[in-house]
């Protein structure tokens, strides 16, 4: 009799504990694994395509449109034809424009579009002169608003990787910041996705660490 | 416990009833011919639902909404499709057809006639920063355009020719709104360079040729120039030369920025140190300003100010052709002013209107022994544009501007106290109206049309403007336009014959253009026809009855340029370009049609930028080469049957970053020190042997050299200065 009223007991209380997930969240938790997980232009592809759908219907939320520029700065990355290239970071560029407006996150969208300059200016050397000055100021402001985030120093570490290259200097200040990338993506619980924070890096960071001991 | 049994069953089926009622809806995303799209976004309107095309268009996913909803199918490139579902319990099979969009990108562009430094992704011969980094352009728009195809060197002026064209047959429009005296007004025969300074502008239109129906009264061209829209960061840099200095201040906010620049010059120091042609009795000194404002209002408006400030004087001695020993003293002073602002903003989602204002005033002063004159032009102009897209592939451009000139040129004859005045009023009213139409991503019409009338001579004046585009595989254009162009004649005769009609040419250009990969090759043939030019008699040249519009002329050729930025060298960008002039007019007071003395049959420009990062500098050269041109000789026969040698001049600039924040700059032009003719002038009387004695035109030193250093002190430490050098 007992367990029977226990089993009933949970049986009933738990649909109140385990379907508490709104549509939202869940279709969020589902976006953010495929995130975390996507490795080719396709499985990217399918990234956008469902931070997309969840974007048209929250519009006052920075967050899913935060995470399909970011996942079509990935597609422009990896893709080699540049006319898809630079349509996919004009489409990220829009995304981004569009959370301007949110200063709450501003070290994130800033950190993002650092990272966007940089993949357009990866296309054609001749593109630097341009978009360079702009690329430094941001990536510079980010750090300067946050250099415990681990994006923003990424990017500024990227950046000053690249440019001390360029000009046959030493690159070993960046590198150092590469590894102090790596430790603030370590600490524990960093890489979950907290409410659905912008997580990545990890996998940036250890390229460009090993690219470092060269 | 039967009863409990009960409820337990049902409380179990009850949790696993949102298993139940999901359905399926699965089926393939194709375009119009039939081709599977991958990655398509396909979706429910309004919901969470949905997947993606894969690889043979098919999407597949399961959905709890039951009833009316939209299913939304949507695609970069192609245009969003929304198919209206009643979802029940069946399954939902549904192929969707995409219909593409114009690509901004890939879209295809007028290329004839025109010539864009645009931003960074579109294909463009021209990059923003060209204008900057060339040689030989001391940071002057008009020098580097004058290493552009279908511009003649006319080293003595300075200014440009286009096609055949004279100096004024070109008009320069900022943010839309024309410039009046674009450029320096200085002494005979020394260069001038135009007031603007580059670094204030982001986008640069070079038309030669075929120009939109927007502008209008320029019969060879226009120089589109756009002040920059997104603002700066707040900097401060200093310029110094060894002639005077410059000071630039750049203040920005979140929503506004100001950026104001002030120089001085005078050319003292340098001419004591470098040897002159010219025997300056004051060396040209000038102090000038300018000014760009930009408001971002509201969420979309854009509001901008402009302003353009110039004094200057400077004192020479000029010498009788026929007497070395007679000279007179000539000093010229001259003050300027411009100011334009200019408000755009959206209306609804795909229109957009202009609102712009301008005024302008200037003075020069002439004094020598024997005589004063004024000349004082103001003029201003207003002007609306609506423009917006009326669907996918129309987009409308409308406007209508009216623009006012008055000129009086006062002269007083300081040995018999005579004066004389001449003076003009100009009013143009002009309306236009142009459609670019794509009739597919690949092939664009755009088609306008121009209406002015002209308060001086009561004329109205229509002017059909065509060009097509078609892409020809995924990197070459070929275009082609067609235009009438008409304007009033030159200052000068306007003055003495108000009421003389417009002169009229008609452009005919065919062009095809072939970017990929930083290397553009590009090949132009035109042919100009020039009717209704003014004509005088040359020994009654003060008399308005003298004038009529009986001239006439034609100019045709052919442009090449060849560009690569950065594939086959390394951080290396070159160009070279060719054009080819067969043009001759009769005009102004030429007995007979001849080849006007600035039309050189042709000219070469090879400019070459060099980057080396590991040194923190900056090489670039520009050779050019001009075929002789024409003279007019009196004491042989014909008319401007003399040829002048060919003109050659080699120039470069070398830049170096000594620190972050400082660069330092050495320039030189004509480093093989040529002795370079642009024409000769004759004395008015015969010499002992019966023959004019004639001088010949040539640069005011055989060499320019410039040593200088910026400085730029900004709020964030690291800067990429070199942008600027």
């Amino acid at each position: 009799m007992k367990t029977l009223a226990t089993i009933v007991l949970i049986m009933v209380l738990n649909p109140v504990f385990s379907n508490s997930d709104s549509a939202y969240e869940k279709a969020m938790k589902k976006a953010m694994e495929k995130l975390n997980q996507a490795e080719s232009i396709e499985d990217w592809q399918g990234v956008v395509n469902q931070f997309e759908r969840i974007a048209r219907n929250e519009k006052e939320n920075w967050l899913p449109v935060y995470h399909t520029a970011y996942a079509r700065v990935m597609m422009a990355a990896m893709e080699e034809d540049i006319q898809k290239k630079d349509s996919y970071l004009d489409a990220a560029q829009q995304n981004l424009d569009a959370i301007e407006k949110f200063e709450h996150f501003a070290v994130e969208r800033l950190a993002l579009q650092g990272f966007l300059y940089m993949i357009r200016m990866s296309v054609d050397p001749s593109r630097g002169m341009e978009l360079g000055q702009n690329c430094a100021m941001i990536v510079n402001q980010a750090y300067a608003m946050n250099n415990q985030n681990p994006r923003a120093v990424l990017m500024l570490a990227q950046f000053n990787h690249g440019s001390a290259q360029y000009m046959g200097q030493d690159t070993s200040e960046a590198c150092a910041m590469f590894d102090e990338v790596v430790q603030l993506l370590d600490q524990p619980g960093a890489e979950e996705s907290e409410q659905f924070l912008p997580n990545w890096g990890k996998n940036l960071a250890l390229m460009m660490q090993q690219q470092c001991q060269k | 416990m039967k009863k409990l049994k009960t409820i337990v069953l049902i409380l179990f089926l009850f949790q696993h009833a949102t298993l139940l009622g999901q359905t399926l809806i699965e089926g393939y995303v194709v375009d119009k011919t039939g081709e599977p799209l991958a990655g398509a976004n396909v979706f429910i309107e309004e919901t969470y639902s949905g997947s993606s095309s894969n690889v043979e268009g098919f999407f597949s996913f399961e959905t709890e909404e039951t009833g009316e909803h939209n299913l939304i199918a949507s695609f970069i490139g192609y245009e969003e499709v929304s198919i209206p579902l009643n979802i029940g319990k069946d399954k939902v099979i549904i192929r969707i057809e995409m219909k593409e969009t114009v690509n901004e990108i890939d879209m295809v562009t007028i290329t004839a006639g025109s010539f864009e430094a645009g931003s960074i992704n579109k294909k463009t011969v021209l990059k923003e920063l060209d204008i900057v980094t060339t040689a030989g352009a001391t940071g002057d728009i008009a020098g580097v355009l004058n290493t552009l195809p279908g511009t003649q060197t006319v080293g003595e002026e300075g200014k440009l020719y286009v096609r055949g064209g004279e100096d004024y047959e070109t008009k320069t429009f900022i943010d839309g709104m024309r410039v009046v005296k674009p450029y320096h007004t200085t002494v005979p025969y020394t260069p001038t360079r135009n007031r603007f300074s580059p670094l204030m502008f982001k986008g640069t239109h070079f038309s030669t040729g075929g120009y939109s129906a927007e502008y209008g009264q320029g019969l060879s061209s226009a120089l589109i120039l756009s002040t920059k829209e997104k603002a700066d960061q707040t900097r401060t840099d200093f310029t110094l030369l060894p002639f005077g200095g410059e000071v630039a201040q750049c203040l920005a906010a979140e929503k506004t920025s100001l950026a104001g620049k002030v120089g001085y010059f005078n050319m003292m120091p340098y001419y004591a140190i470098v040897p002159q042609n010219i025997d300056w009795i004051k060396s040209p000194e000038s102090v000038d300003a300018n000014m760009v404002l930009r408001r971002k209002t509201g969420k979309t408006g854009i509001f901008k100010g402009y302003g353009n400030f110039l004094w200057s004087t400077s004192q020479l001695y000029r010498y009788d052709i026929g007497d070395p020993a007679n000279k007179q003293a000539f000093r010229l002073v001259n003050l300027y002013g411009y100011a334009n602002s200019s408000y755009k903003n959206i209306i609804g989602k795909k229109w957009s209107y202009f609102v712009g204002t301008s005024y302008s005033s200037s003075r020069d002063n002439y004094y020598s022994d024997t005589f004063e004159a004024s000349e004082n032009t103001s003029g201003g102009q207003v002007k609306l544009t609506f423009s917006g897209d009326i669907n996918n592939h129309i987009a409308l451009n409308t406007g209508m501007d009216f623009f006012y000139r008055d000129q009086i040129l006062t002269y007083i004859n300081t040995v018999d106290e005579e004066q004389n005045a001449l003076n003009f009023n100009e009013r143009i009213l002009a309306t236009f109206i142009e459609t670019d139409i794509y009739l597919s991503s690949d092939l664009l019409a755009r088609v306008g049309l121009r209406s002015e009338y002209c308060q001086l001579n009561r004329s109205h004046n229509i002017a059909p403007r065509l060009s097509l585009a078609h892409k020809m595989g995924k990197n070459g254009t070929v275009s082609l336009a067609y235009g009438h162009f008409q304007q009033a004649t030159n200052d000068d005769l306007l003055r003495i014959a108000n009421d003389m009609e417009n002169e009229r040419s008609t452009h005919c250009i065919l062009n095809y253009q072939h970017i990929n990969k930083g290397k553009t090759f590009r090949i132009e043939a035109y042919h100009k026809q020039y009717r209704k030019l003014v004509k005088y008699d040359p020994s009654n040249m003060y008399n308005t009855d003298a004038y009529n519009n009986s001239g006439e002329g034609y100019a045709q050729g052919i442009d090449i340029f060849w560009r690569d930025s950065y594939s086959t060298i390394k951080n290396a960008d070159y160009w070279i370009s060719y054009s080819f002039l067969d043009s001759k007019r009769d005009y102004r007071d030429f007995p007979e049609m001849a080849i006007p003395v600035f039309a050189s049959k042709h000219n070469i420009s090879i400019v070459y930028k060099q980057f080396f990062p590991k040194l923190r500098s900056f090489l670039s050269g520009t050779y050019t080469f001009t075929s002789g041109r024409p003279y007019h000789d009196p004491n042989s026969n014909g008319f401007n049957t003399g040829r002048t040698k060919c003109y050659n001049d080699l120039s470069a600039t070398i830049a170096y970053m000594a620190t972050d924040n400082i660069g330092v700059f050495f320039m030189c032009s004509n480093m093989l020190g040529i002795n370079n003719v642009f024409g000769y002038e004759y004395g008015t009387t015969v010499n002992e042997e019966g023959l004019y004695n004639r001088r010949a035109i040539i640069p005011p030193a055989r060499r320019f050299f410039i040593i200088g250093a910026t400085i730029t002190l900004s709020k964030n430490g690291v800067m990429n200065q070199l942008r600027s050098l």
